[in-house]
């Protein structure tokens, strides 16, 4: 399935010229840590470092919304099943509001 | 009936919220304060007290203040022991504000507002209710009583540190209080036989 | 302003009479009221019966909201200073402009901060105004990109307490069950008593307790409104409570031998073994903590299911290392505080620490139950409780350490009579399960709080706290991380020496805070600020606004807006059995003149910068809203739509804002598991803080990396422990300390504005003076009422008339909250009571770096003035 993706919120100013738009294609049951991990691939995505092997919560300060709908654990699939596209949205939060 | 209250010195924290109770139900002016709280200090370092002990009118049941009005316009209500002012007969000759052993009388002599540019909405609203004038006190909030409620600074206790309610009547959480606490009247060799009791703040 | 405007605006319905229900914002607890209307005008602010915040009674403050809501010196439009320079007590000049236009060029400026750096927008709050505060926090700022964010008032808070209380109760605060409580021991706060979390209820909770026999023990320099009803006031030298608690703890668990030994083992880290390093030793395969097996005579990871008898205390060989138990690591430490080795720092008599410690001790009555509700519970009736008095000092996180690790080697911790956290668990509404969270444990079988301000749905938030990574933050808050707030922001941007960034503050949003005042010596801020474009939202044209603001918009009063959830952060609701409440905070009238609702102005804002598809997410995820209420992220939603939202997904569709406006409160009954929840849940309270431990080596390695030499993290203990406070030591001719404490009927420095508060203080004999001990003034020819002049060690100089009283330390200043007030925006503030925090440096030197919170004491020294001067 098509996922696009919008990253947004206190952005890592280190990585000069991160793009916050990516239009990616995943599997239809692709979870949540699947797009990150695939995020993560992209040279110039603001969300290296994000996530360890194994962990199974998302990063404090990351929320991540599937067509609006908050996404709780790394498992979760993006849904979708009739296969049409998916309206990622990834917050970065600020340190004091991270939990 | 005799209405009266008690005032719990255990309970009671000195907080004022009595005082602006009273002030916001009333309306009253800078300087007219029918509940307020006296403070007390005694001891020596590190053996110190200090005690709060709100005050208000006495509602006495020989009230001077009655006595030496020329007028008739101080009075205590029969059916229930509320003394008050009538504020058309009042001509403001003070003569209860001496009588009065408990300093419950106000007297608005001039002009007196919060603000400098004047009264605001609310004391536009609420100060229409006073003359100057004329003599005010604590009336156990009379038209709150009228409505079957217990007098804003009994209400509103946040210790629940003043109980309101019927000194003649046996069955009474004040007649109760009283009588199991040893509730004691400020200053009784005054003679006036005030209708506040205080229950003792260590007990 | 003329004086009939109000008037003529208010008097738009006539023949009403109506009473409204809302929420007081007179301070941080948000209890319930009603507002009576009668032809548009307030005349009566109420408490309201059917909010178990307050139960039907409230404080001076609230009942004072009336002058606040008609105070003639409100801002009422929006306003642009005209006069250049900024400077503390410059006349700013304003000159009144459009909304269209503040907006605007708002607008236009924050556009370009954004498009370069969205990290040159900062933000500062108060935390009167919660539910406000938090939706700009949780979902404007993020949006917007920026990370700059402090609380104000961040330095006055429980920083310190905050922590703990997440760390042993899974909450933001904590109160005691006084309910069912027999021995109340406060450090320097006055629970129910003046002051501090769930004010209305408390006061008559504490008072029924003291009525049936609850004793009370007040430990405080000076005798407040609390020690005024203590059974015992203890006079302590002020920063030394953790040296009295650790005195307290030695007594316990060494030489009296009282700690409830089954709750240690079970409920906190007591048994876990420490290696000589001082980490939690770990089995090699599973890296769970271990403990030692007596049975077995060999150590064993703490869930093991085999596990037999569990040792609480000795030490054992473990891999060639001798690794003792916490709990005897614990008796170690605290060893050393002898009650004389105590009384030397704190001049409280040795016999009366001992008398505290076994009062206290056998008043915890271990292992004794009570039934409540058909549950068995352990029954503590016992509780220490503390707050800003006793740890606002650069010492905060040892003594915060030592008087929370009372309740917990007694066991009275989250059960009936002991120190409960406020409000850890909630089931939610019977129908609809919402709002709900719980705490649950970590990998090392540690507490893992469900929520802390904010109710973030099916905890998505992981493991805490959170590693410290960088100082790319003037608010410390990606290296020290886990307090919940700090106002340490203008001490970093002017410490250059410790300090640089990569990035300036271009503007200051300031919603309400008077930070010049309140945040120490005005001078810091200032500095900080000074170059800054300043936007502030205002009742009055404060001292900060005066100084530092470009732009004032006038704010709504709590009395004039709307916010559907005020309660909703949590930890000011009373703790014990009784009730849930949600109540709605409704305007009691309608925003005077052209006040404007900051979170209504923050939508907009969010609309102009097209920000409006990420703050209704992240309104999703603070209110913790589900389908079919969640927002659309394409929708554009007025605050009433997004309130209704809120109270739809909260509590069903039946319980919009309609049901609220009409019926005010949402009550439900608490349940004994919700109340006394340490016996079902099975999480254990770390009395060992082993996460420090490992923070401090990564903030030495971060600091070192930068080449800062100015933080220390010498005071990252894992266990309890005193060292003085800056203020603590006498140096040559400072022979006296000063302090500030609270009065029931004064808020920070906001109400001083409001006459009828203005009046009590003027009939109260201590609050507008400086108190000073009777014999000490004598000694230095003062005499009460005389001129005197107060000069810190560590600079700044403040004057007063002289209270003497027998009611406080001999070696203490006292002064009450903040007044001294000198703003012409509150005329009439000005010149009453004391400017105390003049006294008061920001810096590294002075703050507890733990806790990002500072010494609130000064070393001083008192002179008498002349007449006159």
């Amino acid at each position: 399935m098509d996922v696009a993706v919008k990253i947004q919120g206190v952005l890592d100013r280190s990585l000069a010229g991160c793009k916050n738009q990516f239009d990616l294609t995943l599997p239809n049951d692709a979870t949540a840590g699947d797009l990150i991990g695939r995020l993560a691939e992209q040279p110039d995505a603001p969300l290296r470092d994000a996530i360890d092997p194994g962990q199974t919560r998302f990063p404090r300060h990351i929320r991540m919304f599937s067509n609006g709908e908050m996404l709780s654990t790394l498992g979760q699939p993006l849904v979708r099943q009739d296969g049409l596209g998916v309206n990622v949205n990834i917050v970065i939060l600020n340190p004091m509001m991270g939990g | 009936m005799r209405l009266g209250m008690v005032i719990d010195l255990k309970r009671c924290i000195g907080c004022y919220g009595c005082q602006i109770a009273c002030k916001s139900e009333n309306g009253t002016r800078p300087g007219t304060t029918y509940a307020r709280v006296v403070k007390r200090e005694w001891g020596e370092f590190p053996n110190v007290k200090k005690l709060s002990i709100p005050v208000l009118c006495m509602h006495c049941n020989d009230p001077p203040c009655v006595d030496v009005c020329p007028t008739g316009a101080s009075q205590k209500r029969d059916e229930d022991g509320v003394v008050f002012i009538d504020r058309e007969a009042c001509v403001g000759c003070r003569a209860c504000m001496m009588g009065c052993p408990y300093g419950a009388r106000y007297f608005q002599d001039e002009t007196r507002d919060y603000f400098e540019v004047g009264e605001n909405a609310y004391e536009q609203a609420a100060y229409s209710a006073h003359e100057r004038g004329v003599v005010e006190k604590c009336d156990f909030c009379r038209s709150r009583l009228a409505q079957g409620e217990e007098p804003a600074c009994s209400a509103n206790c946040m210790c629940k540190a003043r109980i309101f309610g019927d000194l003649d009547d046996p069955d009474s959480e004040v007649r109760r209080l009283i009588d199991e606490h040893g509730g004691f009247q400020l200053n009784p060799e005054l003679g006036t036989d005030p209708s506040v009791y205080y229950l003792p703040p260590e007990r | 302003m003329p004086k009939h405007e109000a008037i003529d605006q208010a008097s738009q319905n006539d023949n009403e009479d109506v009473w409204i229900q809302s929420a007081c914002g007179m301070c941080y607890n948000q209890c319930g009221i009603r507002g009576h209307r009668v032809d548009g005008t307030l005349i009566k602010i109420e408490g309201n019966p059917d909010n178990p915040i307050g139960r039907g009674r409230l404080c001076a403050r609230g009942l004072a909201g009336i002058q606040l809501l008609y105070d003639p010196h409100r801002i009422d439009y929006p306003l642009r200073r005209t006069n250049p320079e900024k400077g503390i007590g410059v006349d700013p000049k304003w000159e009144r402009i459009s909304w269209d236009d503040a907006l605007d060029e708002i607008t236009e400026r924050l556009a370009t901060i954004k498009e370069n750096d969205p990290r040159g927008l900062y933000f500062s709050g108060t935390v009167i105004c919660l539910a406000p505060l938090s939706h700009a926090l949780a979902t404007f700022l993020p949006a917007f990109g920026t990370p700059n964010s402090f609380v104000s008032d961040g330095h006055q808070c429980g920083n310190a307490e905050h922590i703990l209380a997440r760390t042993l109760h899974g909450s933001v605060t904590t109160n005691p069950d006084v309910e069912h409580c027999d021995y109340l021991l406060l450090f320097g706060c006055q629970a129910g008593l003046g002051t501090y979390y769930a004010l209305t209820t408390m006061a008559q909770d504490v008072a029924d307790a003291r009525d049936r026999g609850m004793k009370l023990v007040v430990v405080d320099p000076f005798l407040s409104s609390a020690a005024e009803k203590a059974d015992e006031w203890v006079p302590i030298k002020p920063g030394s409570d953790g040296a009295l608690a650790c005195a307290i703890l030695n007594l316990l668990v060494n030489e009296y031998r009282i700690f409830d030994a089954d709750y240690l083992l079970e409920h906190a880290d007591g048994p876990y073994l420490l290696t000589e390093d001082g980490w939690y030793a770990r089995d090699p395969g599973s890296n769970r903590p271990l403990v030692w097996d007596i049975d077995a005579g060999k150590p064993r990871p703490f869930d093991d299911p085999e596990l037999g008898q569990v040792a609480l205390e000795g030490a054992y060989q473990v891999e060639g290392q001798t690794c003792r138990t916490v709990f005897e690591t614990l008796k170690g430490t605290v060893a050393k505080w002898t009650p004389e080795a105590a009384s030397e720092v704190t001049t409280i008599p040795p016999d009366m620490i001992r008398k505290i410690a076994r009062d206290f001790g056998e008043a915890a009555c271990i292992e004794r139950t009570i039934e409540i509700d058909g549950r068995e519970l352990p029954h503590r009736p016992a509780a220490a409780l503390y707050f800003k008095g006793a740890h606002g000092h650069d010492n905060a996180w040892p003594t915060s350490m030592a008087i929370e690790l009372l309740n917990e080697v007694v066991g009275a911790s989250n059960v009936p009579g002991g120190l409960l956290g406020t409000t850890p668990v909630c089931d939610g509404h019977p129908d609809t399960g919402f709002p709900r969270w719980k705490p649950g444990a970590n990998e090392d079988g540690l507490l893992d709080a469900g929520m802390l301000l904010y109710n973030d749905p099916y905890g998505v938030v992981p493991g805490w706290p959170p590693p410290p990574t960088d100082t790319e933050l003037p608010n410390l808050r990606d290296l020290i991380g886990w307090p919940i707030t700090t106002c340490f922001t203008p001490a970093a941007l002017t410490d250059k020496e410790n300090f640089s960034f990569d990035h300036k503050p271009e503007l200051l949003l300031n919603y309400g805070s008077n930070l010049l005042m309140s945040a120490a010596r005005p001078e810091v801020t200032f500095e900080a600020f000074k170059d800054t474009f300043v936007v502030s939202f205002n009742l009055h044209s404060d001292e900060t606004a005066e100084a530092l603001s470009d732009i004032v918009l006038p704010d709504t009063s709590y009395m004039e807006r709307l916010d559907p959830l005020p309660n909703f952060t949590r930890h000011h609701h009373p703790v014990g059995l009784g009730n849930w409440g949600h109540t709605i905070r409704q305007p009691l009238v309608e925003p005077l003149h052209e006040r404007r609702h900051f979170t209504e102005v923050l939508l907009e804002l969010g609309q102009r910068l097209g920000l409006t598809e990420t703050m209704n997410l992240l309104t999703n995820n603070l209110y913790g809203l589900v389908a079919p209420h969640a927002l659309d992220p394409e929708r554009t939603y007025s605050w009433r739509e997004i309130s209704d939202q809120a109270y739809r997904s909260w509590f069903g569709d039946e319980h919009g804002l309609d049901w609220f406006e009409t019926n005010g409160v949402m009550r439900w009954p608490k349940k004994v598991e919700e109340v006394f929840w340490k016996p079902f849940v099975h999480a254990r309270a770390p009395l060992y803080n082993e996460w420090l431990k490992r923070a401090g080596e990564q903030v030495d390695e971060i600091v070192e990396k930068k080449g800062i030499k100015g933080v220390d993290t010498s005071g990252f203990f894992p266990l309890p422990d005193w060292r003085p406070c800056r203020a603590h030591r006498a140096r040559e001719g400072y022979d006296m300390q000063a302090i500030y404490y609270r009065v029931p009927w004064h808020t920070f420095s906001m109400t001083y504005e409001n006459p009828w508060l203005d009046e009590i203080s003027r009939g109260e004999p201590y609050s507008y003076f400086i108190c000073i001990n009777t014999k000490t003034a004598r000694a230095k020819n003062i005499t009460d009422g005389d001129p005197i002049e107060v000069e810190g060690a560590d600079g700044g100089t403040i004057r007063g008339r002289a209270r003497l009283t027998e009611g406080v330390h001999p070696e203490v200043l006292a002064v009450a909250n903040n007044g001294g007030h000198w703003a012409k925006g509150m005329p009439f503030a000005r010149g009453k009571g004391v400017f105390f925090n003049q006294l008061l440096p920001m810096d590294l030197e002075h703050s507890d770096l733990v806790s990002l919170s500072m010494d609130c004491d000064a070393r001083v020294r008192v002179t008498r003035m002349a007449e006159g001067a």
